[in-house]
């Protein structure tokens, strides 16, 4: 065996030890072999006096209270590596994964985003021609009426349409190109009305998101009030078993305690519910909303400032994920 | 002799060597090798070991030949280490000699 392999192979028994320890180690027997062969030793018996690689490395790992065997299990072929280059590979790959499946959504979302855009636009233009024709023949007011006339079906595709829109971030390129586009000043009216469904169809959605996030605070809030009241009870139990003389008084300050936090939890809740309403008039939204809202309007009055909050709060996601699509 | 005789009296022979002189490595091994014979691969873990429990300091010095050296130095807690090694010798080796000897009566 020659110097380098001998070393290298006890290197590799040492991988577990600190690269400045395993240096020191390495070069205390470097230089224990020049010495020898200096005095006239062979290389081959030089090393041949060390006994076998692996005893040694097991002494040597002795002094830094090693478990000699860690070194053997690493080196078994099978096993996966745990040293921190593995981890780090590992984490990188996921990593990687992780970036490589974060730019096939959004370009998914992208794609999808488009295609719902055309269709949106073709759709439009078929409109468009028919309530041509229809002007071509009629009075100018068979244009809305026609609009109305369509709306069922429209509506419902509409929504649809309306709702992959506002994951992908299209509800904004819409109204741009409806109004780059346009010339005719007869459709007005019924761009008009398509720019107030948009208008609807966001708002229902965010309508649905605040009523999704009103149900949550309400249960919770609820929640944490039946824990204050329970709290409460036992409070007052404990308090009169107090006065009998038990020795209860921890456990009374800790019903105390956890009253007055779930009534606080509740209150916090609670004053988390109350949205729109006012922005909602503001907007001059369709009914349609309306009745089914009617039971929640009761517990809420809004400051203005928090819906606004609301409403950028989604803005800048769509950014993002037009930005992803992008790239 | 033994392994496990030689295995144990190992680290009061280095304290001992080191105790004298400082000494480098193979110097050491060496001297070791005067008392008993030893591996010497297995001097070089025991430095290792007594160094990281504080009995030995290190320095390089310059050397005529090749590079630099590593010399150890016995510490004060080492000198105590070794003193007290020497004490449980002393006595280990008396009681076994005394039982020994008991023994002679026997035959």
């Amino acid at each position: 065996m020659s110097k380098e392999t001998f070393l290298g192979e006890l290197q590799k028994y040492l991988e577990i030890l600190e690269d400045r320890e395993q240096q020191d180690i390495l070069q205390e027997y470097a230089q224990h072999i020049d010495i020898k062969m200096q005095n006239g030793q062979s290389e081959e018996d030089a090393i041949r006096d060390f006994g076998p690689v692996k005893e040694l490395a097991a002494e040597i790992l002795e002094a830094y209270h090693v478990k000699p065997e860690f070194g053997e299990s690493r080196r078994k072929p099978g096993l996966p590596r745990l040293d921190s280059a593995g981890l780090e590979e590992g984490g990188k790959k996921l990593r990687t994964l992780g970036g490589f499946l974060k730019r096939k959504a959004a370009a998914f979302f992208a794609g999808a985003g488009r295609l719902f855009a055309k269709a949106g636009r073709g759709i439009r233009r078929a409109l468009l021609g028919a309530v041509g024709l229809f002007r071509g023949k009629r009075r100018r007011e068979a244009a809305p009426e026609e609009g109305e006339a369509k709306r069922p079906w429209e509506n419902g595709l509409a929504a649809i349409r309306g709702q992959e829109n506002l994951e992908t971030g299209g509800i904004k390129m819409k109204p741009e190109r409806k109004e780059s586009r346009q010339k005719e000043t007869g459709m007005t009216a019924i761009r008009r009305f398509f720019g107030t469904l948009a208008h609807g169809i966001a708002a229902l959605i965010l309508w649905c998101l605040r009523l999704l996030w009103n149900v949550f605070w309400l249960f919770c809030a609820v929640l944490a009030g039946c824990f204050a009241l329970l709290a409460l009870f036992g409070f007052g139990m404990l308090l009169i078993l107090v006065m009998q003389g038990y020795p209860l008084l921890g456990t009374v300050l800790i019903c105390l305690g956890v009253f007055f936090c779930g009534g606080t939890a509740s209150w916090g809740c609670f004053s988390l519910i109350r949205r729109k309403k006012q922005r909602k008039e503001a907007d001059g939204l369709p009914e349609k909303g309306e009745p089914e809202e009617k039971g929640e309007k009761e517990t809420e009055e809004e400051p203005e400032a928090e819906t606004e909050d609301f409403e950028t709060e989604q803005e800048p996601q769509d950014e993002t994920m037009r930005q992803g699509g992008a790239l | 002799m033994n392994p496990q005789f030689k295995k144990g009296v190992l680290e009061l022979i280095v304290l001992e060597s080191v105790r004298r002189k400082d000494r480098y490595g193979y110097e050491l091994v060496e001297e070791v090798s005067k008392v008993i014979d030893v591996n010497e691969g297995t001097i070089y873990p025991l430095l290792k070991r007594l160094t990281n429990e504080h009995y030995f300091e290190t320095y390089l010095r310059e050397s005529s030949e090749g590079p630099p050296r590593k010399y150890y130095h016995l510490t004060a807690a080492g000198i105590l280490y070794r003193d007290s090694l020497a004490a449980e010798w002393e006595e280990f080796q008396q009681q076994v000699s005394r039982f020994l000897e008991e023994g002679k009566a026997y035959e």
